[in-house]
């Protein structure tokens, strides 16, 4: 029985007998992509940012046993950026990828440290992050491609869904079955209208926050679809359902940015990314254009997804 | 070739047991961090119980800045709304300034200003100081409120100065005030 299980959740997660299609291995790379864009945006946007910073007030992470202090000044943190650019980059380029992503993980948490030492913890990076972290897990547990690719996707399935489980759980546990109420939210929205506040100057609602306001009922439905979401975010792990799960995890950030003001924009992309069937529709749209043209995959994609010049040669 | 090749793997024990492994090591990292979470409040790094939003109906606490430079003597007074802040809107977000930052550097230090974290504010508003604009920092707490939406409580925390600083009232939390304690240069 428990075998069954776990054979079937490894299928669903990694896949490791399937064969693997060009389409996948485009989408593999696009993955990495984005990981390494917004991991590089990241370190140039904290690089900056930790210069201004005075002090460490609450120690995050490493910082509990390193002082962080000496990334804040003489362009230290700048430094950093650029090492966590350049490995990042040597490991997408496949030089010596498992070292250099490796050392990109510890520049990573080295920044964001460093950023987060004033006590405030952005989430916004975490599934960014979490990525960078399984490239080079893939790595060191297997020396084969393709399986490092299954495992590397597999394991960022398996997390975001636990993550977003978890996520409910959590509320059901800390506050119960009446998380939902709806006067719950409107405590929520005059929180983040204050943030608003004080960001822009301006203490106004938008059409959202007013609709939830106008009745509990409403509001309580509305906490009701996001927590019922979040619980549902394990059906990432299957293959059939992930695509419904990840439009709705999309539409329930669209929910809290309206409501609340607070936009996962980074948890948005990727998860249209990584739950979307982008290999079957760039398999379709290879097999389309091979039909009409020469008949075979154009080099630029075989070049982008790192595929050998011969099926044999894996 | 065909247009879309895939791609057999080899089989067998040999290319599972690394994996075996790795997955072995994921179920024992979650398994630690799940203990930790269960059996502890707050932040175990690596682990993290990730609350956000899990507390409902609780209380908040949330930072506005004010420019008072037109009645720099102010010393403010706790107010039950926001229609009468003292001074006018000083918005953070044209200044750089991080208001998640700002929130948690008040949360943190609150009733125990030091030095060290009035350097760390005084540094975060540095523009509009350079400009000779006189600041104050209001907490302002939300509450529940069983007939309307919510109430609010404006309490000015902290006078800031190009030349000094202020503390105007600590030890707030529990909703008692002392005033005019500190003054930190």
């Amino acid at each position: 029985m428990w075998k069954k299980i776990t054979t079937r959740m490894s299928d669903e997660l990694f896949g490791f007998d399937r064969p693997e299609t060009t389409g996948e291995r485009v989408r593999f790379r696009l993955f990495e992509l984005f990981a390494v864009v917004y991991a590089v945006y990241w370190a140039w946007d904290w690089g900056t940012y930790i210069q201004s910073i005075e002090g460490v007030v609450l120690p995050l992470g490493i910082a509990n046993h390193l002082d962080v202090s000496f990334m804040f000044n003489n362009g230290v943190s700048l430094v950093n950026a650029g090492v966590l650019t350049v490995f990042i980059l040597l490991g997408f380029f496949r030089v010596a990828p498992k070292w250099t992503y490796s050392l990109a993980v510890l520049a990573f948490h080295l920044h964001y440290a460093s950023r987060y030492s004033l006590g405030e913890i952005c989430h916004a990076s975490q599934f960014v992050g979490m990525s960078v972290l399984a490239l080079p897990i893939s790595m060191w547990f297997s020396k084969e491609p393709k399986t490092q690719r299954r495992f590397a996707l597999g394991a960022v399935y398996f997390f975001i869904g636990l993550g977003y489980v978890s996520a409910a759980l959590s509320k059901l546990i800390a506050t119960g079955p009446g998380w939902i109420q709806g006067r719950h939210l409107w405590l929520w929205i005059g929180e983040k209208s204050i943030d608003a506040y004080s960001k822009f100057g301006v203490l106004e609602h938008n059409w959202l926050q007013e609709f939830a306001l106008s009745s509990v009922t409403i509001s309580t439905m509305i906490l009701a679809v996001g927590i019922l979401t979040e619980a549902a975010g394990l059906l990432l792990w299957f293959r059939r359902t992930r695509p419904f799960i990840a439009v709705a995890c999309v539409g329930m950030h669209f929910g809290i940015y309206l409501s609340m003001n607070i936009m996962f924009d980074m948890f948005i992309y990727q998860l249209l990314l990584i739950g979307l069937p982008w290999d079957r529709w760039i398999d379709q749209w290879l097999n389309r254009s091979s039909a009409t043209s020469t008949g075979a995959v154009p080099r630029w994609v075989r070049a982008f997804a790192l595929e050998p010049r011969s099926p044999s040669l894996q | 070739m065909t247009a879309l090749a895939t791609y057999p793997v080899r089989q067998g024990p040999l290319r599972r047991r690394p994996l075996h492994r790795a997955g072995m090591a994921v179920l024992v990292v979650w398994g630690v961090g799940l203990l930790f979470a269960a059996t502890h409040k707050g932040e175990f790094w690596p682990f993290s119980t990730y609350s956000m939003f899990s507390h409902a109906g609780q209380p908040w606490m949330r930072v506005v800045i004010r420019d008072v430079t037109s009645t720099p003597n102010t010393k403010g007074a706790v107010l039950d709304s926001l229609e009468h802040l003292e001074g006018d809107p000083l918005p953070l977000k044209p200044l750089g300034v991080l208001q998640k930052d700002m929130n948690r550097l008040f949360r943190v230090a609150d009733g125990q200003w030091n030095p060290e974290q009035i350097r760390v504010v005084r540094s975060a508003l540095s523009t509009p100081l350079s400009r000779q604009r006189v600041l104050l920092a209001y907490r302002i707490e939300g509450r529940p409120s069983p007939k309307g939406r919510w109430t609010v409580r404006a309490v000015p925390m902290l006078k800031i100065s190009p030349s000094e600083s202020e503390v105007l009232n600590v030890a707030v939390s529990a909703g008692s005030q002392r005033s005019g304690v500190q003054q930190v240069h």
